[in-house]
């Protein structure tokens, strides 16, 4: 049998430290210091390494519960809603092309400016000018963090137009214009009488500045 | 004498950080979502309602194509 290095245990260390321990032990209030001193040292220790781990797994699980639980409701209202919104765009799907008419998806100058000579016609004015400023041409984004570059909703299409005709026409066309399908606002209006040879002659000159839209989106 | 004291408030208070610091963290735990930012956004709710009475508007007015 190995010799066991008892003398470990009973090393005079260890004998003189007790030796110097014994007596202050014996004293109340030192005994009574270090049985707290322990003891928060205690309560420390099992807060930290028992209660925490605990207490934060049974909140945590708690309030997973309650978060799964309005998640579901959540997701059961959104499905109701889905279903509700399939329903309306199957009833407005044929409807849907007039939202394109209004607005449409590139500027189109050139079948507004049919549009304006088809109501120019209808009213009876005849238009003297027509101007559009150069246009963007709508097509693919060149690479492919173009569509990330931010553009507006709406992008605007200035339109200049002078008509000549009777106050009749001048306000036929004007009605047209507010009634037409494509969205368009009348900015400035200015009503002239036309410079003619003919002392009481009845046409006047109507310029308009119109802004007409397109949607990017 | 004062050793004995300043062991007793240096335990003291280690055990009151130590429970502050465990009320604080059951406390931030309570606080946070245990659901992901993404499923968040896909449960927002959704109005289903479409504005027909514009359609119609829009249906009386002319295209003069």
């Amino acid at each position: 049998m190995a010799n066991l290095p008892t003398s470990v245990f009973s090393s005079e260390q260890f004998r003189r430290y007790y030796q110097r321990i014994a007596p202050l032990m014996k004293k109340p209030r030192m005994r009574a210091s270090t049985t707290a001193v322990f003891s928060f040292l205690a309560i420390s220790l099992f807060a930290w390494y028992a209660i925490r781990p605990t207490a934060q797994t049974i909140i945590y699980l708690r309030r997973e519960i309650a978060d799964k639980t309005q998640l579901n409701e959540q997701m059961e209202n959104k499905i109701t809603a889905l279903i509700e919104a399939q329903a309306t765009y199957e009833t407005i799907q044929e409807r849907l092309p007039l939202i394109k008419q209004a607005l449409p998806d590139n500027p189109d100058a050139v079948i507004f400016a049919r549009q304006l000579r088809n109501l120019a016609n209808i009213s009876g004015a005849s238009i003297s000018a027509i101007q559009i400023p150069s246009l963007p041409i709508l097509g693919n984004e060149a690479t492919p963090g173009a569509h990330l570059a931010p553009s507006k909703p709406l992008e605007e299409v200035p339109v200049t137009i002078v008509l000549t005709g009777p106050y009749g026409a001048l306000k036929s066309f004007m009605d047209g214009l507010i009634m037409m399908r494509r969205i368009t606002s009348i900015d400035t209006i200015a009503v002239k009488p036309e410079v003619s040879q003919e002392l009481f002659s009845n046409t006047l000159q109507l310029s308009l500045k119109l802004t007409s839209y397109y949607s990017t989106q | 004498m004062n050793e004995d004291k300043v062991l007793l408030l240096v335990a003291i208070f280690t055990t009151l950080t130590v429970l502050l610091w465990v009320f604080f963290e059951l406390v931030k735990t309570t606080k946070t979502s245990t659901i992901a930012r993404p499923l968040q956004q896909v449960v927002s709710p959704l109005t289903s309602k479409i504005d027909i009475s514009i359609l119609e508007e829009l249906e009386k007015r002319s295209t003069l194509d």
